[in-house]
């Protein structure tokens, strides 16, 4: 039995996250979902596990087997209508063995009042046996391998007897994504028997390899909409990935007006000299080991701004850590300005040799919400501001001036008021406030919207040209291609290619990010 | 703008509010209320508790409860007591009492910041220890002259008609204020406080700066119990565990002042006035002897209640 989505439009403050899609999922095939990010495939998944209901007067349809409704109201809806899904999140308790995960969701079998252990196992072998997973119930979750647990995650969502004779689709959301490409494709070889029962599978992944070597069609997402339906047979990886990418991002104008002050102005104010030119490396990694960094080398000099793409495994989400001194390498050189970094680097001592790191993932690890805007930008430099609050007025005057900053009058308002881009603006002023020789920034425009954007790649140029060395890393890894002067893709933890002058373009970024 | 301005004074100085109008209701109920006499005795007997709130203020800013201060003083006030019958003079039996509680401070600091015990866990265990010490140390049994007579009257003695360890109090106060509001230190503890993870990123030493708190916690507590052992002069090992209750009520109400959401001197030093104006006036009007004690729980649980954000956001807007 198929299942059907039809127009359905998904809409919050200020974002269409999905326009009038419709797709059919057909029983025995195995259908990808892809997708930049933002580009609203786990909006899909959530308006068909019933986290999310479509817009009211968008005339939805949501058909599963033979039922047809509006909207599904909550995720036990979902699950009752025969909706099955493998979360990117395992559920699997690590220190429970895998006969007790299995029963915290089909409830343990008793016997006199006890668990009857006995039949607890035969239960679960029963359960595997389905699909065709060998492994001992008695062995502890954290000993397994990630594609046993993602196999066990989906033997738990699909179940066994009456639930699996309810089970009407079974989707796939981004259940690949935190396991290494080998282990993925022991995991997927399973989910094949599972739409060879006749069960539809929405398969949702950043993965073009598995994409084109496992499914039967694809529905590529941009922007909330349905923008390429295709068989896998008539498609090619170059076709996908040059749907995904977002439209050219309006290079537009991005109000071009003086400014009052420049980055020049506020170190001057604050005594800090611009770095001294030199032609020398300020950063260079020389065959270093760490979690999966597997024997990088690379470097960069003053004023150069350099991306640093790649796929999820490829060692670019532990890089910016490391750079910053949060994680620490195992094996190998790491020089900045032409000295060693201690293998006891932290934060701190990172920050004192001259390399200044703007974290990902700003509520958590760059902004302090219930403080206000000043304490945030001066944070880590309290100490050139105590007992001089002429000074801290003036650097504010001219931080909020350069970064664009709004509303800037009131310096002393709580961080959280301020909006998503005008924080991000004023994060990046405190940590271009030190005047750092190499500045790594770690997906700084995420949840931003465009006009900060630009700002923040203009000012990421102005740096630039005052001999700061920039690296970038991105979620959006196509934007790069307008700010930066070189790229390097990393792959498996080593860089696997360059991309200079003409060669950097949004399509040749995708290929190293998507494929 | 006028009324604004007042709308604004009366949100960030509510408990400030609540005092006066205390004061004036009292000064009407009765008449040996609002002299300099009954303040002075209203005031000393809350300067223990105000030392106990402003040591405990330190860590609930960078984010840990130290439970163990109410047991840190009967350790402190024990230690003097056992030193000054091994015939210590008066000032060194004021010092090592001192220097007692910056010791239990480094300690506590040790458990939780270097072993990396949860500090509700650490600090509630080192209390027990602190607890045993100030029971074991003379057997259970209370030493009195711990203090000479001289040293006792010069303490007892008033400055503007106000006692001298209120004034000392005061003073404490104003230098924690200094540090907390209007240095870097203070800055990084607030930090520290509200996210750990932000200010490692940023280069803070975030390890020395909880270590800190407890050593500060310590040292305040250790000039409130040399205080305490030089105003009364006797050594009771059951002092401690009473500031408890009435000190973190203090602590919990400052929130409700001056910054509102987080931890703060000018709160905590009208909280005092507040609370101690409170008992005594109730007190004078004949209240039973128990009534103190359910109205600094009350308070507590009233202040985590304001506490939670949603009724926050709507007292500031």
């Amino acid at each position: 039995m198929a299942v059907q989505v039809k127009n359905i439009s998904v809409s919050f403050p200020g974002v269409k996250a999905l326009q009038n899609v419709s797709m059919e999922f057909k029983p025995g095939q195995i259908h990808a979902v892809v997708g930049a990010n933002g580009s609203g495939k786990s909006t899909l998944v959530k308006v068909l596990t019933g986290v999310y209901k479509p817009d009211s007067n968008c005339g939805s349809e949501i058909i599963i087997g033979d039922v047809s409704t509006k909207s599904i109201d909550s995720p036990i809806i979902a699950s009752s209508m025969g909706i099955r899904v493998v979360h990117q999140e395992s559920p699997l308790v690590k220190t429970f063995t895998v006969g007790e995960c299995v029963a915290l969701f089909e409830g343990y079998p008793k016997r006199n009042g006890k668990i009857d252990w006995k039949a607890l196992n035969k239960n679960v072998k029963d359960l595997f046996r389905i699909y065709d997973i060998n492994v001992d119930p008695d062995l502890l979750t954290e000993d397994l391998t990630a594609s046993e647990r993602n196999m066990i995650a989906m033997a738990i969502a699909m179940g066994r007897d009456e639930k699996l004779k309810k089970t009407k689709v079974l989707i796939l959301d981004e259940a690949d994504a935190s396991i290494p490409e080998a282990e993925a494709e022991k995991f997927l070889v399973h989910v094949r028997k599972i739409a060879d029962m006749g069960i539809p599978v929405i398969m949702v992944t950043h993965r073009m390899k598995s994409v084109m070597k496992f499914c039967d069609d694809v529905f590529v997402l941009n922007d909330g909409k349905l923008v390429y339906q295709g068989l896998i047979s008539e498609t090619s990886e170059d076709l996908l990935v040059s749907k995904m990418m977002k439209q050219d991002d309006s290079e537009s104008k991005a109000n071009a007006q003086a400014k009052k002050y420049t980055l020049g102005n506020l170190w001057d104010a604050l005594n800090i000299k611009a770095p001294e030119s030199t032609n020398n490396e300020v950063l260079s990694m020389t065959d270093v080991y760490a979690e999966n960094i597997d024997g990088l080398t690379f470097s960069v000099k003053q004023g150069e701004i350099l991306g640093i793409i790649g796929i999820k495994d490829s060692g670019v989400v532990e890089l910016p850590k490391i750079l910053g001194g949060e994680l620490r390498i195992s094996k190998g050189s790491y020089k900045i300005n032409g000295k060693e970094v201690s293998l006891k680097a932290t934060p701190r001592s990172i920050h004192q040799s001259g390399l200044s790191l703007l974290p990902c993932d700003r509520p958590v690890n760059s902004s302090i919400m219930p403080l206000t805007l000043k304490d945030n930008v001066l944070l880590p430099n309290e100490f050139r501001f105590w007992h001089r609050s002429t000074l801290s007025k003036n650097v504010m005057k001219m931080v909020t001036d350069i970064f664009d900053v709004i509303p800037g009058h009131d310096i002393n308002m709580m961080f959280g008021k301020f909006s998503g881009g005008n924080q991000q603006k004023a994060i990046l002023a405190k940590w271009l406030l030190s005047c750092p020789s190499v500045f790594v920034l770690d997906d700084p425009t995420y949840g931003v919207d465009p006009a900060s954007r630009m700002r923040i790649f203009e000012k990421i140029r102005e740096a630039a040209e005052k001999k700061v060395a920039i690296i970038i890393f991105s979620t959006e890894p196509e934007q790069l291609a307008n700010v930066c002067s070189r790229i390097i893709a990393l792959r498996n933890g080593k860089v696997a290619g360059e991309l200079k002058g003409d060669e950097l373009t949004r399509e040749a970024i995708a290929r190293w990010c998507y494929i | 703008m006028i009324k604004n301005f007042f709308k604004n004074i009366f949100v960030k100085y509510i408990s400030l509010v609540i005092t006066i109008l205390l004061f004036v209701a009292f000064s009407f109920a009765s008449s040996s209320f609002a002299t300099v006499k009954n303040m002075n005795v209203i005031l000393v007997g809350r300067v223990t508790v105000g030392f106990f709130a402003l040591a405990s203020l330190i860590p609930l800013i960078a984010g840990e409860f130290d439970i163990s201060l109410g047991y840190m003083i009967g350790a402190c006030i024990m230690v003097g007591g056992k030193l000054s019958t091994l015939g210590l003079s008066d000032w060194s039996v004021l010092f090592f009492t001192l220097l007692t509680g910056i010791l239990l401070g480094v300690f506590n600091g040790f458990l939780t910041v270097t072993l990396n015990i949860p500090s509700t866990i650490s600090t509630l265990g080192s209390g027990m220890i602190m607890y045993s010490i100030s029971l074991g140390l003379c057997g259970g049994k209370s030493i009195s002259n711990v203090i000479s007579k001289d040293i006792v009257k010069l303490f007892r003695a008033n400055f503007l008609g106000f006692n001298i360890t209120i004034w000392i109090l005061l003073l404490v106060a104003v230098l924690v204020f200094y540090l907390l509001e209007l240095t870097p230190f203070g800055k990084q503890i607030y930090a520290v406080g509200l996210s750990s993870r932000v200010s490692y990123l940023a280069g803070i030493r975030i390890k020395l700066i909880r270590m800190m708190s407890f050593i500060l916690a310590g040292a305040i507590i250790g000039i409130g119990s040399a205080l305490y052992l030089a105003k009364s002069g006797n050594a009771y090992p059951d002092t401690g565990p009473t500031y408890l209750m009435p000190g973190l009520a203090t602590v919990f109400l400052s929130i409700t002042t001056y910054k509102i959401g987080s931890y703060n001197v000018p709160g905590t030093v009208i909280s005092i006035f507040m609370l101690g104006i409170l008992f005594n006036g109730v007190n004078l009007l004949g209240a039973p002897f128990w009534l103190e004690s359910v109205v600094n729980g009350l308070i507590l649980m009233a202040v985590v209640l304001m506490n939670r954000k949603d009724s926050r956001q709507a007292l500031q807007e």
